[in-house]
């Protein structure tokens, strides 16, 4: 059901007399599916314009903010992506100097923080129509301007966030009911996704910072918090740091409620090859029950040590372990199935020195064609060196040497360190 | 190439140059970038003492000259701009420059520009009738509005290549030497002459003198007169190529130190010019060649910079990559994957564009190095090493001694037992070493030691010392130097990296 552009300015108007935010964010999300289509004709601009002149000081020092965003509203109506990003560009540092002239107030917060959502999304959606339209043109025009900065509005974007983020930290006189620094982990997590997107992953260091000393790092809400460890899991797991990683991870999965099922699973995507690398398999119903076959897969050939297996799975998953990110970590795991593969031949033979032909053969067997003794000798050495087989190799019997005590040779991984 | 070369010099001589170019749109920070580095060691001193490095307090000093300088310029280029134009613009159309203000007035329908110096805070305000007010700094020898990091000239030709619907460069490059003459009548009065630029040809002194990077700044503002054209350019590097590149009784060093500095003027130049086309991409290919060869045949020369040399090499690759001309992108792709394998983020977030391209050759056998690399598994990085084309071999040459360090830590952990041994011969089939004698730089840092019978004996309890600088252990491979024998030097930068 469409409702009225006036009746829409009504709403904005009642709930900025009511300070209920909360509505005001609704209201003007971009997402709110009631008002997909609305247009404002110079006859409801007036009426706005109007409304506002008969206000209050303190409702009128909106207009402004208010006004731009009408006028993205327009825009958008019209599909005029870009001329509505600059408008919302716009009413968003309306409305962060708004709200840092208000002294001892934050119920703007969540206005705000909707706003920087969707701020975000409409940047998104330019660099994308932006890179098509340059693809298109390409070879039409070779000279085309403004190609290369394929991540123009990502970046104003992040602007816009960094002006309104340093506003919200310089807050620290009023009381911590009314203070505005509670908003901001919630535009750190805006410039998390902003920088993962556009690889800038080493400017997201200075803002955890600021977040880690703020001395509210555990007080913060909580669906905020789950965003932000998501996104600091990332970087640990980036930085090779796979405990940390874990952690948040474990967290943000623990206490993201259960009917986000879609974002339950994101975080899974990464929690798994995380804690896969650091020796625990995951479960394969927890995998069933959100949908993440690629990893069965991977799961059991690692599992199993089929290393045949691995190779055809990790070429058949390619797109969604690139697309989601994993594919390097996965492919790290290649090292733990051979490691599991060696176990079971380890057993079968039953001796405590096996030789390095065996190892040869068995791969060969499973399809690793290249393989010959030096490699396989490389790929012992590694695995001794990471601890994940306790013994040596000699070369000059080319064999490997290991404990008679199988629990000794293999140790479970889950107590091995990484290096 | 030479269309466009016959019909540049028709139009200057007709049309008093009305260079058809749109700026391209290369990235910013690349020319930011440039003015960071300090200037080479061999740099002659300059002869008022200053050098890039403190434009700043140039511009204290010499605000008014540069700025006079600067609008009395672009009053002339303006005016010229009526001539060139002709029907296109109004009547109303006029240029004055009086008391340090520029007036552009181009009539009822479109307005006034004003371009004003101001003193007080040493820059330049511009009030544009299409962009309202600008103030722009002096950086890097021209004036930058900081919030864009556009350039006065810059803003100025694309607002008036709007306004007339033509193609407006105020930047036009005239230059046809490789160094402009005013540059050449002063070193050669103040006898800064690089010996290198010197030819006693008869037993006659001759000189090729080639612009330098980093004039001073003092004073001086780029005038079109000393920019390069870029056949101008591209004749300029290969001519340092094929000519200085080989000189005899030169040492390498110097020569390299000469040619660096050089090419990175006519960088410069290029990035002036605001262009991407064939010609500036050819240059920027030549010159990524020549950085990777001199770092290969610099490896262990400790009067090298090898930073500096990485990070021009950096920039010219990402310039490349970006280029729309450069039509052996496979083959530069691999190049940025070698020197970024260590950086996990980038190579997981190239992969995701790469996936859209097809893996050809050299691409494919460079993500099995990746793979490899990855894996820690260096014997076999090592034998796809050996065969990859020279090229990518060139590009990943400066990490080697990382892979080796871990190689031999992995190895003292996986060959330590009583009576260890591993023959010198096996070990130097699994890695690049050249010899028995290569291996003496690591055995010197007790990474092993090596018995009388020529056996390596790896232990846990070996302590080798840590390798901070690269240098010391990097070394020239045989089988590179022989690919470099059956292709010189200079072909391979000039001709066909492509092998």
């Amino acid at each position: 059901m469409n409702i009225s552009p006036n009746r829409f300015i009504d709403e904005i108007f009642r709930s900025l007399m009511t300070k209920d935010a909360l509505s005001l964010a609704k209201l003007l999300s971009f997402k709110n599916h009631q008002y997909r289509s609305i247009y404002f004709s110079d006859e409801s601009l007036r009426y706005l314009t109007d409304k506002f002149k008969n206000s209050p000081n303190e409702i009128y020092n909106w207009s402004e903010a208010i006004n731009y965003y009408i006028l993205s509203r327009n825009s958008i109506y019209k599909q005029e992506y870009i001329n509505a990003f600059d408008f919302l560009n716009k009413s968003f540092k309306c409305l962060v100097d708004l709200i840092k002239d208000a002294k001892d107030e934050n119920w703007q917060l969540p206005v705000l923080f909707r706003m920087s959502v969707d701020l975000r999304l409409l940047a998104s959606t330019c660099d994308t129509r932006q890179k098509q339209n340059y693809d298109d043109d390409q070879e039409k025009d070779a000279n085309a301007e403004g190609s290369n900065n394929q991540d123009l509005y990502a970046e104003k974007t992040a602007d816009a966030l960094m002006a309104s983020f340093r506003n919200l930290c310089t807050d620290t006189r009023s009381e911590s009911h009314v203070s505005k620094r509670w908003g901001m982990m919630h535009i750190v997590n805006q410039l998390f996704k902003i920088y993962f997107k556009i690889n800038k992953i080493n400017l997201c260091n200075p803002l955890k910072r600021v977040i880690e000393n703020s001395g509210l790092k555990d007080l913060f809400p909580r669906s905020h918090q789950i965003v932000y460890k998501f996104y600091v899991g990332r970087q640990a797991m980036f930085e090779n740091d796979y405990n940390t990683a874990a952690s948040y991870f474990e967290y943000a999965f623990q206490n993201c409620p259960n009917r986000y099922i879609k974002n339950k699973k994101i975080i899974l995507v990464y929690l798994i090859p995380v804690n896969m690398l650091r020796g625990y398999m995951p479960k394969q119903d927890l995998l069933l029950k959100y949908d993440l076959k690629p990893f069965a897969e991977i799961v059991s050939a690692v599992k199993q040590g089929n290393i045949r297996k691995f190779n055809q799975d990790m070429i058949e998953y390619e797109d969604f372990f690139i697309d989601s990110g994993v594919y390097l970590f996965l492919e790290k795991l290649k090292m733990t199935t051979y490691r599991n593969l060696f176990k079971t031949l380890a057993k079968l033979l039953n001796t405590a020195q096996i030789p390095i032909e065996a190892f040869v053969n068995i791969l060969k067997f499973l399809e690793e064609d290249d393989m010959d003794n030096d490699i396989c000798q490389c790929i012992l050495s590694n695995l001794i060196y990471e601890g994940k087989i306790k013994g040596y190799i000699s070369h000059k019997h080319n064999k490997l040497v290991i404990s008679r005590d199988f629990k000794v040779a293999f140790p479970r991984l889950s107590t091995i360190n990484p290096v | 190439m030479n269309n466009i070369a016959k019909y540049r010099s028709f139009l200057r001589i007709f049309l008093k140059a009305k260079t058809i170019r749109i700026p391209s749109s290369n990235n910013l920070l690349v020319q930011r970038n440039i003015s960071v580095f300090t200037p080479l060691k061999s740099n002659p001193p300059y002869p008022n003492g200053t050098n890039n490095n403190n434009i700043s307090s140039d511009i204290k000093l010499h605000y008014e000259k540069i700025s006079n300088e600067t609008l009395e310029s672009l009053t002339e280029r303006l005016d010229e701009l009526s001539d060139d134009l002709g029907d296109l613009i109004s009547d109303e159309y006029d240029v004055s420059f009086s008391n340090g203000v520029l007036n552009l007035k181009l009539g009822e329908e479109n307005g006034t520009y004003v371009i004003n110096k101001q003193t007080p805070n040493l820059q330049i305000w511009l009030s544009s009738p299409v962009s309202g007010p600008k103030r722009f700094d002096f950086i890097d020898n021209t004036w930058i509005y900081k919030r864009t990091g556009e350039s006065l000239h810059e803003l100025l030709a694309k607002e008036l290549t709007e306004i007339f619907s033509t193609e407006i460069n105020l930047n036009k490059s005239e230059c046809t030497l490789m160094c402009p003459k005013d540059e050449v009548d002063m070193r050669i009065k103040n006898n800064l002459v690089n010996s290198l630029e010197k030819f006693v040809i008869n037993s006659k002194i001759e000189y090729k003198l080639v612009k330098e990077y980093g004039r001073p700044a003092a004073g001086k503002i780029i005038k079109s007169s000393e920019l390069r054209t870029l056949e101008t350019l591209l004749k300029t590097t290969k001519y340092l190529i094929r000519e200085v590149y080989s000189r005899e009784k030169f040492d390498f060093v110097s020569k390299y130190e000469f040619i660096f500095d050089r090419l990175r003027a006519i960088r410069q130049d290029i990035i002036i010019e605001r262009c991407d086309s064939e010609i500036s991409n050819k240059i920027h290919e030549i010159i990524l060649c020549f950085y990777l060869i001199s770092d290969y045949k610099l490896c262990a020369s400790d009067k090298y910079d090898e930073y500096l040399n990485h990070q021009h090499l950096k920039e010219v690759l990402h310039l490349i990559i970006s280029s729309k001309y450069c039509t052996n992108k496979n083959w530069f792709y691999s190049v940025y994957l070698l020197l970024n394998l260590k950086n996990f983020t980038s190579i997981n977030n190239t992969l995701k564009t790469w996936k859209s391209l097809n893996l050809e050759y050299p691409m494919d056998e460079c993500v099995n190095f990746a793979r490899a690399y990855l894996n820690k598994n260096y014997v076999k990085l090592f034998e796809i090493y050996k065969r990859l084309p020279l090229l990518c071999q060139l590009a990943f040459h400066r990490r080697i001694p990382e892979i080796e360090i871990d190689m031999l830590k992995i190895m003292n952990c996986a060959y330590s037992f009583k009576n260890s041994i591993y023959p010198v011969e096996s070990f130097l089939k699994i890695s690049l070493f050249n010899g028995r004698h290569s291996l003496e730089k690591y055995e010197d840092k007790n990474f092993f030691r090596i018995d009388m019978d020529n056996n390596i004996l790896f232990s846990k309890f070996n302590s080798p010392t840590e390798i901070t600088n690269f240098k010391d252990v990097r070394e020239r491979y045989d089988f590179i130097d022989e690919k470099l024998s059956d292709i010189t030097d200079v072909d391979f930068m000039l001709e066909s990296y492509c092998i």
